[in-house]
C-alpha cells in the first residue's frame, strides 16, 4: 500500500515540469470598491491556471499566440468573471464583485483570507467545515488536521508537531491568547460555533507573531457582523447521546452594510461520559455559558469592529484516574474569562496598501480544586484550592506598503502586558490543619517589539521574502512573600528573530516553498518565579531561564489544481535552551523546577491530499475524499558531542493518518443532503522517554449525514453525527484514561 | 528536478523510520516454585494516610493480598505496612509545604534481614542459609509522638532517625541509595528475606521506588514465596 502510494507522489511531482508556456500574462486581481488585492483567487485560461498571491498578483503561463485570449477568474468569495487579454504584454487589472453566498444558512462574503502565500504548510478550516461535524470544543475541529493531536477533547493542550503551550501560538482575530495554564490555551474556553473559521499554520511565524510561533500559529477568526445583510436570526439545540450533553445555540444579527451588529448566546451542559465498556469516566462532567457580542462599521477604505466574548464556565471535572491515581478528583468550581478587543482596517490602495489596528484586553479567573481521598478510607484527605487569576491588553499595527508593483514592505510594532496570581489554601483533613500559601500574586511580564519584512516577486515564478524582528520582555516576580528578600526580582531578555523564504513555480499548479527561520519563545512570569501545584507534584519557577530559540528548515510542495489538491511538507528543527521540567533531587517531595535542557532535535513530515468531485453520479452531487499522515520525530541531543545516546522527546505522537470521504447531492432546489465518513488511525508509540507512558494504537470512525431544507423563511437544518460508531476502547496518546465510546450527537438549526 | 528529487527522498525515509520495529522488552526470569508477584503501591502522602498492607502469606496459602488502612476486616493481618508519613516545614518564601516520609515497617510478628542488592541477586535468591536465619530480626517500636517538632507537624530528620533503626525501613529510597546516571534502580535495590507472620519466607524488593508513566506517583514492590 505505501508502495502504491508512494509510486503516485512520484509521479504526481513529476507532472507539473512537463508544462511550458509561451507567454506570461501578469496582472493584478482586486475588490472592485476598495481596490484591495484578493489572495487566492484562479486565474484560468483554457486548461491551464495560476492562483493569486497575498497581495492579488499572478502570473499565468499561456500557451497561445492567438491573442486576443479570455481569462476565467474564480473564488468562492466573489462573483465569477471573465477578463479579455487583447496582447500578451498588457499589465492586467481586474476587479471582482463580492458576492453574497449562502454557506449553509449563514451568508458569508470575503474576510481575511488564510495567508496564502504562507511560507509554510497552511490550511483554512471553514464555517462548513466546522458545523458538518458538530464539534463540542476546537480541539475537535483541529484534530482533523494530520500533525495535530490532542489528549482529550474537552480540556488539553492542542500539540503540533510535538509542540505546544508556549510553543504554539494561539490567536484570536490575529490577537494572542493568554491563559493561567502551565499547559498553556485550552480550546474548551472558546465557543467554537462563534468562529467563521480556523486558520492553521505549521511552522515558525516569530517574523510576524512574534514569542511563541515556533510550532506554527492557530488563528481563531469570528464571524465578523457585516457577513449578512438585514435582519437575521437562528437557534440550534443539540444533544449528545454518551455524555447527556445539551447544547442551545442563539445567534441573530443586523447590517445594511455599513453598520453591522451581531450577538450570540451558548448554553452547555453535560454529565459524565461513557468508556467504550459501558463504564462511567467519574467526574468528566462539565458545562459553560458563552456570550459574544460584534458591532462594526465599514465603508470603503474603513473598517471598525468590536468584539467582546464571555465564558463563564464551571463547575466541571477531570475524569478521575488521568493522573494515573483514582484517588485525585480535580474539579474546576468556576472559570470566567472576558475577552474585549477592537480591529481597525485602513485600505487607502496607494503606496500604503492597508494599515491595521488593533487593541485588546481580556481577564480571566479560575478557582481549581485537588481533593485527594484516603486510599483506605476513601474519605477526602488533603486538599489543595488555586484561585487563578490573570489578565492582559495589548496592542498592534501593522502598515502595509507597496513600494512597486512586485514588492511589499510590512512593517509592525506591537506590545502587551500579562499578569497573573495563583494563591493556594490547602486543608489537611487527616490531620487538622489548615494554611493559606501565597505562591505567587501580580507575577508579571510586559513585552514589546517590532518587525520588518519584505517580499518581492522575482520574474514569473519566484518569490521572495524575508524579515527581522526584536522583541524585548521583562519580568517581574509580584508582590513578595519571602521570608530572604523584601524587593521583587525582576529580569529583562531581548530576542531577535528572523525569516527568509522563497516560492518557486513549478507549473500551472505546482509550487515549492522554503522556510528558513529562527523563531523564539519567551520565559513566562510562572515558568521564572511562580510556583504551581500541579497533579503530578508543585513545578517551581527559575528566574535564571533565558529564551528558547529555533531554528527551522520548512519545506512544502503544492500541487493545487480546482480537483485536486496535493501536499507534502517535510521539516528539520532544532531548538536551543529548550525550556523543560526536571526533576528536583534535593528538595523534598517529587518535586519540579523549570531549566533551559540544551538542544532538541525535531523533524518529520505531513502528507496530505484531497479532491472534490463534482456531478458524480447526478447534476447535482458533489464527492471530497481527503487524506493525510504525519510523522514526527524528536530527541534531546544535548549531549551531542559527549556521544551518549540520546532520549527522546516527550510528548511526540505517534504516526498517524486522518481520511474522509464525503458525499453531497441535491433531491431538489429545497432540499440538499450531504454524508461523511472519517477515520483517524493512531500508531503505537514506543519512542519515548524511559518514564513515559506507552498507549496502544488505534483507529477511530465517524459518521455524518445532513439534511438542510430551504424554505420560504430561511432555512432548517438536521445533523446527525456518531462518534467512534465502532466504540472502540482507546487511549489517545499519552492518556490514561479511555476515550469516550460511541456517541450520537442530533442537532437541529433554524434559521430566518 | 534535484530538489524535487531530495523532498521524495526525504519523506520516504520518514516514512521507513515510522515503520520501524519497536524496541523489544526484557521481561525478568522467574525461578522457582512460587509466583512471582509485584504490586504498585500509593506512594503520594495525601493519599495514602494509613498506610498499605502486605500480607504475603493468608490463612496459610500464598497470597496476592496488599489493602490500604482502615479498608479491611480486622481479620486481615499484614505482613509489613508501606507506610508515608506527611512532614510540614516552611519553604524560603514563608509557605508552608509538605512531603512524605515512606518507609515499610514490619508487622509485630514479622522478622527480616537484608540478603543482597539488585534484580539479578533476587531472581537468583532461591536458597535460605542459615546464617540468614540467624541474621533476621523484628523491627523497632518507634513512637510516633516523640517525632512531632515544636510546630506541631511530624519533623522530617526526628521521622528518618526512626526509620534508621529498621530493617526494611526507608532503604529502597533512592534518596538514600543515589542511583548513578548509567545505572539502573532494580540494580541497586536492596533485596530483603522476609518471615511473615505465619513463619513462611518471602524474599522482597522494592524495584521502583517513583514508577514511570501511569504509575508516577507509585512504588513498585515485588516479591516471591521462598517456603510456605
Amino acid at each position: 500500500m505505501i508502495r502504491k502510494c508512494l509510486i503516485w507522489i512520484w509521479i504526481l511531482a513529476w507532472i507539473p515540469g512537463s508544462v511550458f508556456a509561451r507567454h506570461i500574462l501578469t496582472g493584478r486581481v482586486c475588490e472592485s470598491s476598495t481596490g484591495k488585492g484578493i489572495a487566492n483567487v484562479q486565474v484560468l485560461f483554457d486548461s491551464t491556471g495560476v492562483v493569486t498571491d497575498s497581495s492579488g498578483c499572478f502570473n499565468l503561463n499561456c500557451k497561445t499566440d492567438s491573442f486576443p485570449v479570455e481569462l476565467w477568474i474564480k473564488h468562492i468569495q466573489y462573483k465569477p468573471a471573465t477578463f479579455m487579454v487583447n496582447t500578451p504584454d498588457a499589465e492586467t487589472t481586474i476587479k471582482l464583485e463580492p458576492v453574497v453566498l449562502q454557506a449553509d444558512d449563514i451568508t458569508v462574503t470575503a474576510e481575511q483570507p488564510i495567508r496564502f502565500s504562507s511560507t509554510v504548510s497552511a490550511r483554512s478550516i471553514s464555517k462548513k467545515e466546522i458545523e458538518a461535524i458538530v464539534p463540542s470544543t476546537t480541539s475537535e475541529v483541529l484534530v482533523r488536521t494530520p500533525g495535530i493531536v490532542v489528549k482529550d477533547p474537552y480540556q488539553s493542550p492542542i500539540v503540533l508537531r510535538g509542540l505546544s503551550g508556549q510553543r504554539l501560538l494561539i490567536l484570536r482575530n490575529g490577537n494572542r491568547r493568554f491563559s493561567s495554564y502551565p499547559a498553556g490555551f485550552m480550546s474548551h474556553v472558546v465557543n467554537i460555533y462563534d468562529l467563521e473559521k480556523v486558520d492553521v499554520e505549521k511552522g515558525p511565524a516569530s517574523v510576524t507573531f512574534g514569542a511563541g510561533a515556533i510550532a506554527g500559529v492557530i488563528n481563531l477568526i469570528d464571524k465578523s457582523p457585516f457577513k449578512q445583510k438585514g435582519l437575521n436570526a437562528r437557534v440550534t439545540t443539540g444533544y449528545a447521546s454518551n455524555n447527556n450533553e445539551k447544547n442551545t445555540l442563539y445567534c441573530g444579527g443586523w447590517s445594511n452594510g455599513t453598520f453591522a451588529l451581531k450577538g450570540a448566546y451558548r448554553d452547555r451542559n453535560a454529565g459524565v461520559y461513557h468508556y467504550a465498556d459501558g463504564s462511567r469516566a467519574v467526574n468528566s462532567f462539565y458545562g459553560d455559558k458563552d456570550v459574544f457580542t460584534a458591532a462594526g462599521l465599514h465603508t470603503n477604505t474603513h473598517e471598525l469592529r468590536l468584539y467582546a466574548e464571555l465564558h463563564r464556565g464551571g463547575p466541571w471535572g477531570k475524569p478521575v484516574g488521568f493522573s494515573g491515581t483514582r484517588y485525585l478528583h480535580v474539579n474546576t468550581l468556576a472559570e470566567n474569562s472576558d475577552n474585549y478587543s477592537m480591529h481597525y482596517d485602513y485600505s487607502p490602495g496607494g503606496v500604503l496598501e492597508k494599515l491595521a489596528f488593533s487593541v485588546y484586553y481580556a481577564r480571566e479567573n479560575r478557582d481549581q480544586q485537588k481533593l485527594y481521598l484516603n486510599a483506605g478510607t476513601k474519605a477526602p484527605s488533603y486538599q489543595e484550592l488555586t484561585m487563578y487569576s490573570d489578565s492582559w491588553y495589548g496592542a498592534k499595527v501593522t502598515p502595509l506598503f507597496r513600494l512597486n508593483k512586485d514588492m511589499t514592505l510590512q512593517y509592525g510594532a506591537e506590545f502587551y502586558r500579562f499578569s497573573i496570581s495563583s494563591p493556594v489554601n490547602i486543608t489537611d483533613y487527616y490531620n487538622g490543619y489548615y494554611f493559606e500559601n501565597q505562591v505567587s500574586r501580580n507575577a508579571r511580564s510586559l513585552t514589546s517589539g517590532s518587525f520588518a519584512e519584505l517580499k518581492y516577486r522575482a520574474g514569473s515564478h519566484l518569490s521572495l521574502q524575508g524579515g527581522v524582528r526584536y522583541d524585548h520582555s521583562t519580568v517581574y516576580e509580584g508582590d513578595v512573600f519571602s521570608l530572604e528578600q523584601e524587593q521583587e526580582r525582576s529580569t529583562q531578555t531581548g530576542a531577535l528573530s528572523g525569516a527568509l523564504a522563497a516560492q518557486y513555480l513549478l507549473g500551472t499548479f505546482s509550487r515549492v516553498k522554503i522556510n528558513l527561520a529562527k523563531a523564539f519563545r519567551m520565559p513566562t512570569p510562572q515558568e521564572m518565579f511562580s510556583d504551581t501545584y500541579t497533579a503530578n507534584g508543585i513545578l517551581y519557577g527559575n528566574p535564571e531561564l533565558i529564551p528558547e530559540y529555533s531554528r527551522n528548515i520548512d519545506l512544502v510542495y503544492l500541487f493545487s489544481h480546482p480537483m485536486f489538491r496535493f501536499e507534502i511538507s517535510p521539516f528539520y528543527w532544532l531548538l536551543d535552551n529548550m525550556i523543560s521540567k526536571e526533576i528536583i533531587y534535593d528538595m523534598p517531595g517529587l518535586n519540579y523546577e523549570y531549566v533551559n535542557i540544551g538542544r532538541a532535535e525535531i523533524y518529520g513530515g505531513e502528507i496530505e491530499a484531497s479532491t472534490q468531485l463534482d456531478d458524480v453520479l447526478w447534476n447535482t452531487d458533489e464527492l471530497r475524499f481527503s487524506l493525510g499522515a504525519a510523522y514526527t520525530h524528536g530527541t534531546d541531543i544535548t549531549e551531542y558531542d559527549s556521544g551518549t545516546l540520546y532520549e527522546p522527546l516527550d510528548y511526540i505522537p505517534p504516526f498517524h493518518v486522518k481520511a474522509e470521504l464525503g458525499y453531497g447531492f441535491s433531491i431538489s432546489k429545497q432540499l440538499y443532503v450531504s454524508s461523511m465518513l472519517s477515520v483517524q488511525q493512531y500508531s503505537r508509540q514506543t519512542r519515548l522517554p524511559d518514564d513515559a507512558y506507552v498507549t496502544p494504537e488505534y483507529a477511530l470512525f465517524s459518521l455524518m449525514l445532513g439534511v438542510k431544507y430551504r424554505h420560504r423563511y430561511g432555512n432548517s437544518v438536521v445533523r446527525l453525527v456518531v462518534n467512534n460508531f465502532m466504540n472502540t476502547q482507546y487511549y489517545a496518546f499519552q492518556s490514561f484514561v479511555p476515550g469516550k465510546g460511541r456517541d450520537v450527537r442530533l442537532y437541529c438549526s433554524l434559521a430566518i | 528536478m534535484r530538489t524535487r528529487l531530495y523532498i521524495i527522498l526525504i519523506f520516504i525515509l520518514m516514512l521507513a523510520f515510522s515503520c520501524s520495529k519497536d524496541d523489544t522488552v526484557t521481561e525478568p526470569e522467574i525461578q522457582g516454585d512460587f509466583s512471582l508477584k509485584t504490586y504498585a503501591l500509593e506512594r503520594s502522602p495525601k493519599i495514602n494516610r494509613t498506610g498499605a498492607g502486605l500480607d504475603f502469606v493468608h490463612n496459610g496459602e500464598y497470597a496476592d493480598t496488599t489493602y490500604f488502612g482502615d479498608s479491611t476486616p480486622e481479620a486481615f493481618v499484614a505482613d509489613a505496612v508501606f507506610y508515608n508519613l506527611m512532614v510540614y516545614f516552611e519553604d524560603e518564601k514563608g509557605d508552608t509545604q509538605s512531603e512524605g516520609s515512606p518507609a515499610i515497617l514490619l508487622a509485630e510478628e514479622a522478622r527480616a534481614m537484608l540478603a543482597g542488592t539488585g534484580i539479578d541477586y533476587f531472581n537468583s535468591f532461591t536458597e535460605i542459609t542459615s546464617a540468614m536465619l540467624d541474621s533476621l530480626a523484628s523491627d523497632i517500636t518507634i513512637d510516633f509522638n516523640s517525632c512531632v517538632n515544636d510546630s506541631g507537624f511530624y519533623d522530617k530528620s526526628l521521622i528518618m532517625a526512626a526509620y534508621d533503626g529498621c530493617v526494611i525501613g526507608n532503604k529502597f529510597r533512592t534518596r538514600i541509595i543515589s542511583i548513578p546516571e548509567d545505572q539502573n534502580e532494580e540494580d541497586l535495590q536492596p533485596v530483603f528475606l522476609v518471615q511473615t507472620v505465619e513463619g513462611s519466607f518471602v524474599k522482597f524488593m522494592v524495584t521502583q521506588f517513583k514508577g514511570s508513566g501511569e504509575n508516577k506517583q507509585k512504588t513498585t514492590v515485588m516479591w516471591q514465596l521462598l517456603e510456605l
